[in-house]
C-alpha cells in the first residue's frame, strides 16, 4: 500500500533490495522453487517484526542471510531432509586437475553439480562463491568456525571442481556423497 | 654440500593460500606472494586458474537465474498485511484503555494514549458511528476516514508548505499537485497527509474553501472492497461521497458541495490520479 509508516518505509529501502541474493540463495538451498519463495518471504516477514532490533549501519545482509538460514533450516526440518555427511577423502584429494572448460559448461550442468553437494559444503560455497560474503560474515551467519568455513569451501570447491571436469558428471558427486 | 630443494615447500604453502587468496581473504603481502610464485611455477599457476575459472563459473551460473516475477510485490503485500494489522491492534488496544481508564484517575492515562479526553474520544466515537449508520461495504471507509481526520486531525492550516507535503507523502507528493489543479475555484489544500482506520492506509487530502470542505481519499482494496458502479454515490450524515476505482486503488470524494458537486470532481480526479499511481507504482 502506501507504506504510511516511516519505519516501514525505513524497512523497505534497507532490506529489500537484498531480494535477489536472498532468493538466489534460497534456491540453492533448498533445490525447490516454490519452497524457495516462501521462504523468501518468512525472511521478510521475520525481518519486519524485529527490525527494530536491527541496527542501523551495521551489515544488513549478513543480518538477513541469518533470518534466511535459520528459516532454511525450519523448512528442512520439515522436510526431514537430513545433512549429508561429509565426503570421503578419496574424492576430496586435490588434483593438479587438467582445468576444465569452464566456459564450456552450461549453467545448468553448474547448477545441478552445486546442488549435489553436501548441505554443509552448499551453504559456504553459495555464500563465498556466489554472494562473495567475507569468511568472518559467513561464520556469522552459519554460527560455525571460522576455520569450519575455510575448510568446507575448500572442500565443496574441490569436489566441485572433480565433478566438473570432463571426466565426471554432477550425478556422480551424490553417488560418490552416500 | 647438500643442496635443500625450496620450490616443493613453497608450492605446498601456495597451494594452501588459493582458497583464502580467490575470496580476497589474504593480506596484500601474502596476495602478492601467491601471484609472484603463480606467475612463476607452471602447476600453482594453472591451480590458481581452475579455482578462478571454478568460482567465476559458480556465480555466472547462480546469477543467471532470475528472481521471480512479482516475488518483491508478494513480498511488500505481505509485510504491509503484517503492519497494518499490528497498528489495527494497537488502535484497539489503545481504545480499550481509554474507555476502561476514562473515570477518575484513569484520565491522564486516556489521554497518552490517545490524544484525547476520554469522553471526548467517546463522543467522537459515537458521531462517526452515528454518521456511518446504514453506510454499507466499502463506503465506510472513504466516509469514516473523513470523519474520523476531521475530528482528531483538525489541523486546517492556512496555507500547507510544500515541503511538509513532501515530507509527509513522499513519493505520492506529486498527487497533491492533480489535487490543487482539479479543485474548485476558492478551494485551497489545507491537508495532505497519510493516515489509517479500520485496518486501512489512506492517502487524504483535504480542501477547504467558503463553499465547505472536499476530502480525496485513497486506498488500496482488501478482500470484499468494491464498487458495483463507475462512480457509486452514498450519502450520510450530510456529506455526499463518491467512489470510484483508478489504477487498483479505491478513490472516495467526500464533501457537501451537492449539485452533482462530488460526481464532476470524482471524474476530474480519477483519469489523472490514476495516471499518477500508475507512474509511482511502475
Amino acid at each position: 500500500m502506501f507504506g504510511s509508516s516511516a519505519a516501514y518505509r525505513d524497512f523497505e529501502a534497507t532490506a529489500l533490495p537484498h531480494l535477489p541474493a536472498l532468493h538466489r540463495s534460497a534456491r540453492r538451498l533448498l533445490g525447490d522453487g516454490a519452497d524457495a519463495e516462501d521462504v523468501v518471504q518468512d525472511v521478510y516477514l521475520r525481518a519486519w517484526r524485529s527490525f527494530r532490533s536491527f541496527e542501523r549501519g551495521t551489515n544488513c545482509r549478513a543480518w538477513l542471510f541469518r533470518i534466511l538460514f535459520n528459516c532454511v533450516t525450519d523448512r528442512r526440518k520439515k522436510r526431514s531432509r537430513e545433512m549429508v555427511a561429509d565426503d570421503s577423502e578419496e574424492i576430496l584429494e586435490r588434483q593438479a586437475a587438467t582445468a576444465p572448460q569452464w566456459d564450456r559448461l552450461t549453467d545448468a550442468e553448474i547448477l545441478a553439480a552445486l546442488d549435489a553437494l553436501p548441505d554443509g559444503m552448499r551453504e559456504v560455497v553459495v555464500l563465498a562463491d556466489v554472494e562473495e560474503l567475507s569468511y568472518k560474515e559467513i561464520a556469522s551467519v552459519l554460527e560455525i568456525r571460522l576455520g569450519t568455513v575455510m575448510s568446507r569451501l575448500s572442500r565443496g570447491r574441490a569436489l566441485l571442481r572433480t565433478r566438473l571436469t570432463e571426466s565426471g558428471t554432477p550425478r556422480d558427486i551424490a553417488e560418490a556423497t552416500r | 654440500m647438500k643442496v635443500v630443494d625450496f620450490s616443493h615447500a613453497h608450492c605446498k604453502r601456495v597451494e594452501g593460500l588459493l582458497d583464502a587468496y580467490v575470496s580476497g581473504e589474504l593480506l596484500v603481502e601474502t596476495a602478492q606472494d601467491v601471484e609472484r610464485h603463480a606467475a612463476d611455477c607452471e602447476t600453482c599457476g594453472a591451480l590458481l586458474e581452475n579455482l578462478e575459472g571454478l568460482r567465476r563459473a559458480v556465480r555466472r551460473a547462480a546469477l543467471a537465474e532470475a528472481v521471480p516475477p512479482g516475488l518483491d510485490d508478494r513480498v511488500r503485500r505481505r509485510v504491509e498485511r503484517d503492519a497494518s494489522g499490528a497498528r489495527t491492534r494497537r488502535f484497539w488496544l489503545a481504545a480499550v484503555a481509554a474507555l476502561v481508564l476514562s473515570f477518575g484517575a484513569g484520565w491522564m492515562a486516556s489521554l497518552a494514549f490517545t490524544g484525547h479526553p476520554p469522553h471526548r474520544y467517546i463522543a467522537n466515537e459515537y458521531a462517526i458511528h452515528q454518521m456511518l449508520r446504514g453506510v454499507d461495504g466499502v463506503f465506510r471507509l472513504g466516509l469514516g476516514t473523513h470523519a474520523h481526520c476531521a475530528y482528531y486531525r483538525p489541523e486546517w492550516k492556512d496555507e500547507l508548505p510544500a515541503e511538509e507535503i513532501v515530507r509527509e507523502l513522499g513519493e505520492y507528493a506529486p498527487l497533491s499537485d492533480v489535487v490543487r489543479e482539479e479543485a474548485p475555484e476558492g478551494f485551497e489544500l489545507l491537508v495532505a497527509h497519510r493516515c489509517d482506520y479500520l485496518g486501512h492506509e489512506y492517502l487524504h487530502f483535504a480542501l477547504k474553501g467558503d463553499g465547505g470542505l472536499i476530502s480525496l481519499i485513497l486506498t488500496t482494496p482488501q478482500d470484499g472492497d468494491a464498487y458495483a458502479e463507475e462512480f457509486a454515490v452514498r450519502t450520510a450524515g450530510g456529506f455526499e461521497a463518491v467512489g470510484f476505482s483508478a489504477a487498483g486503488y479505491v478513490g472516495f470524494v467526500v464533501s457537501d458541495l451537492g449539485d452533482d458537486g462530488n460526481l464532476r470532481m470524482a471524474r476530474a480526479f480519477r483519469g489523472r490520479v490514476g495516471d499518477v499511481l500508475r507512474g509511482i507504482e511502475g
